[in-house]
């Protein structure tokens, strides 16, 4: 048979594979390949159905599991089972990617690069007989012209120019592991990211922010859907004010609360903030009781005011306490509070008596007293003071929080520097580039 | 809550103010300098005899427009991601350079509208065509896309000056209004050509790429289909009260002189002895701003779509760095739109003639690939195209290609004189 000379291994492209003729094991015509199905679950996933069409405008498409044909890839391929056999409108498996329909001209996150890019073709590697896997998606330019058939003629012009010269259009394959598929591009969208192989939990919250501004109003919803709580929380903070108000207008409100109250109270009320009056009383009705409250608190203050950026939680302890005692409460502690990078000294009624950096407590002696370390006489601002004041206070004494208190001296809350740069960047976009 | 009628209806007014903007905008680019061209034409050539079109017309841009408005909200894509995902990478690649070729003649146009603008005042090519070319680079590159469309909004406003220049030409109303209602047609080739040039002129194929790019960019949700079909509405309206008071401006006052004119700012000079120094100048600022508005918007537009369909980073929030390709088009069409006007070696009417050509094969596929995504069922669930809306978009797009075809025809074989 002249399948001998086939190698054992061999790299190929699903449009080298689409469209093409399936025939009967006698030679029959049976139609063409319309779709090819792979498994989920592998870093490099089998394929394990075929898809046919009997005719253009047929109205079935017929499944045929693999190994379905006598040689792959090839111009006729060659069925290795009875056609009577063959299944009619067949139920996809549940976790099968569908090449074409999901994959080909469709967006995808590309994990490594954390962007979101078009895939021009699909790699596929035939590594033991009759077992093809998918390896890599072709994002590169030369994917476009090897579809379009314009690689022979390009080819032929190259090598008439200058016999060696390497090839105009360079090619760029990226591996299956950083590939998730979006599956979008229809309403009866199953749009569930596959969770198990999800790649996307590597990602900073920062990045995942920015491949969410390229996804459109369905995909961007469905990978909030598919981050952990904690996960998606941090990346609806990052997000620009329009899309937040965009994906929280897209999730129920259920989840919206979870994902606002797992979130520090100043970043939800900064978000709860630039959304339309009707849709953050009905989020913050949505709230746990606490939770609203404290929010509510917040938004009372002046847009670009100290009180409006302010975290009202904070790392508190009295002036008796020993450096022990605290060092404990700091482990047992939940994690933004110790991002205050200070503790807050008070007193019994919550006025604020000093300020102990987080440095200052670990080189202290545990016997020593919060008293004795804490600086007496901190810098502090009040809620109404404008934050153009408080970033000038950060960058004077170079601080790394600064303390919020009322005109009695009591503890409102705490800003701390991320908080500034959030909102120095913010301020310099409202400004706008046109000016 | 405020609550009560009043605040239901500033509520009502916020969210139609955040919907608004796409449409109108799209709306206003599409009277460019070619635009004001014909429709001065239209005018001084046949008096108040072309005015009914603007009815028909006005309903053929609305159904188009409202297709890919519904389109962009729904799905949430566009119109190039929407044929590069439903048709693939080989109707993608041809459509984008049918739109590169187009959009190119167009925006030499456009500068050649500027530059004839501008030398009614007495300003130079020389100085105003690279002026121009740098505002609107600038204006695109160092803007976000809401300050943009800002600017455009308001000078979409600019478009009142034809309104003044018409009333100002002292028309006879009751001609005019009698005009407007009653079709009247002729068998001859010129005025056929002239009809199908309004048309042709109205309904362009950049237009839906860019209005339902500027949907999806504003991130309109469904709930608000109401509000997209207002603005659809308002700016299908806008482009034909300014298309009807131009041919108004001219029918009044070069039709019955018999003046002669080829282009827009022709009639900017002609109307001065005929209607005054103002409605000659009110007219010529008119073509200055449709000029540079469309010289902003044509390559914009066109560099977002062929980054869409192919894949590449895109957007005006992008760095130049981010987006390579995006700013290398957009910044190649206003250099290359510009320059053929500068140099004086180009055969600026051959290439206006290609991109015509180009137009005419362009526009029905994109009609076409538009009805059938609007038809898709599994894309639009709900929305698709109702039977009765189908049957008025497949007869009007049926009379678009055939008039497309036939402008097509009549350029290459140089009918239209």
């Amino acid at each position: 048979m002249a399948e001998v000379a086939r190698p054992r291994e061999e790299f190929f492209f699903l449009s080298q594979l689409l469209a093409r003729r399936v025939v009967s094991r006698d030679g029959e015509a049976v139609g063409h390949l319309i779709d090819v199905g792979c498994g989920g679950g592998e870093t490099y996933p089998r394929i394990v159905t075929y898809y046919v069409r009997p005719g253009f405008l047929a109205p079935v498409t017929l499944a045929v599991p693999a190994p379905a044909f006598e040689a792959v890839p090839s111009e006729r391929l060659r069925l290795t089972t009875p056609t009577d056999g063959l299944q009619a409108s067949p139920r996809r498996l549940p976790e099968e990617i569908l090449l074409r329909r999901e994959i080909l001209d469709k967006q995808i996150v590309d994990t490594d690069g954390a962007r979101v890019v078009r895939v021009n073709d699909v790699h596929l590697l035939r590594a033991r007989v009759n077992e093809v896997r998918v390896v890599h998606v072709d994002i590169s330019f030369a994917g476009i012209v090897r579809r379009l058939g314009w690689d022979r003629p390009l080819n032929a012009l190259r090598r008439g120019l200058r016999a060696g010269a390497r090839s105009p259009v360079v090619e760029h394959l990226l591996s299956w592991r950083y590939v998730v598929p979006l599956r979008s591009g229809s309403l009866s969208r199953d749009l569930r990211l596959n969770v198990a192989q999800n790649q996307l939990a590597q990602l900073h919250p920062a990045e995942l922010a920015e491949i969410m501004e390229e996804l459109d109003r369905f995909e961007g919803p469905a990978m909030l859907e598919a981050l952990d709580v904690p996960k998606a929380a941090q990346t609806l903070a990052e997000l620009s004010p329009e899309l937040q108000r965009l994906l929280l207008e897209a999730l129920d409100v259920r989840r919206t609360s979870v994902l606002l109250s797992t979130m520090a109270p100043d970043e939800a009320a900064d978000i709860l903030q630039a959304l339309p009056e009707r849709m953050r009383e009905r989020l913050v009705r949505a709230l746990p009781a606490a939770d609203a409250a404290t929010v509510t608190d917040l938004l009372r203050h002046e847009p670009d005011s100290a009180g409006s950026v302010m975290n009202p939680e904070a790392f508190t302890a009295s002036p008796g306490a020993t450096i022990a005692e605290v060092r404990d409460k700091l482990r047992g502690g939940p994690e933004e509070l110790v991002r205050s990078y200070s503790v807050m000294v008070t007193d019994e009624e919550r006025r604020l008596r000093g300020v102990v950096p987080l440095p200052d407590l670990v080189r202290a002696a545990d016997s020593s007293t919060v008293e004795g370390l804490m600086d007496g006489d901190p810098v502090s601002v009040r809620p109404a003071d404008p934050m153009a004041d408080v970033a000038e206070l950060f960058d004077r004494f170079n601080l790394l929080s600064l303390p919020v208190v009322d005109a009695e001296g009591h503890l409102e809350g705490v800003i701390t520097v991320d908080d500034v740069v959030a909102w120095l960047r913010e301020d310099e976009g409202r400004e706008g580039r046109l000016t | 809550m405020t609550g009560g009628w009043l605040g239901a209806r500033r509520q009502r007014l916020a969210v139609a103010l955040a919907v608004v903007g796409p449409a109108i905008v799209t709306a206003n680019v599409d009277n460019d300098a070619g635009g004001i061209t014909t429709y001065s034409l239209a005018g001084a050539v046949y008096g108040y005899r072309m005015l009914w079109t603007v009815i028909p017309t006005a309903l053929a841009l609305y159904v188009v427009q409202e297709m890919c408005s519904r389109l962009g909200v729904v799905t949430g894509k566009g119109l190039a991601d929407l044929v590069r995902e439903q048709f693939g990478v080989t109707a993608t690649v041809y459509l984008m350079l049918g739109l590169l070729v187009t959009n190119l003649g167009n925006t030499m146009a456009e500068f050649a509208g500027l530059a004839a603008a501008l030398e009614i005042v007495h300003i130079p090519r020389l100085v105003s065509v690279p002026a121009g070319a740098v505002l609107v680079w600038w204006l695109v590159t160092w803007g976000t896309y809401r300050s943009v469309e800002k600017v455009f909004l308001v000078a979409s406003g600019f478009y009142v000056t034809y309104v003044v220049s018409g009333v100002m030409a002292r028309p006879d109303w009751g001609a005019v209004l009698r005009c407007t209602v009653t079709p009247s047609i002729e068998g001859s080739l010129p005025f056929v050509t002239m009809l199908v040039g309004l048309v042709g002129t109205t309904i362009a194929p950049w237009m839906q790429y860019y209005q339902q790019a500027a949907v999806v960019e504003k991130g309109i949700s469904t709930r608000y289909l109401r509000e997209a079909r207002i603005d659809v509405a308002v700016g299908s309206a806008m482009t034909e009260v300014v298309a009807w008071f131009i041919i108004v401006a001219c029918a009044a006052t070069l039709y019955p002189a018999h003046v002669r004119i080829d282009q827009a700012a022709d009639a900017a000079r002609a109307l001065v002895p005929l209607a005054g120094r103002y409605a000659g100048f009110l007219f010529g600022f008119g073509l200055l701003n449709a000029s540079l508005f469309s010289a902003a918007i044509l390559p914009l537009s066109t560099a977002y779509s062929v980054c869409e369909g192919l894949g590449w980073e895109r957007g005006i929030d992008k760095k130049p760095r981010e987006a390579p390709l995006f700013y290398g088009i957009y910044t190649a069409l206003i250099v290359v739109g510009a320059g053929a006007i500068l140099l004086p070696g180009v055969p600026l009417l051959k290439v206006l003639y290609l991109s015509q050509v180009a137009n005419g094969i362009l526009l029905p596929a994109v009609l076409v690939f538009m009805l059938v995504l609007a038809n898709r069922r599994d894309l639009l669930g709900e929305h698709v195209n109702s039977r009765a809306f189908n049957v008025v978009a497949w007869g009007l797009v049926a009379s678009l290609i055939a008039m497309t075809l036939f402008l097509t025809v009549a350029t290459v074989f140089g009918w239209t004189g």
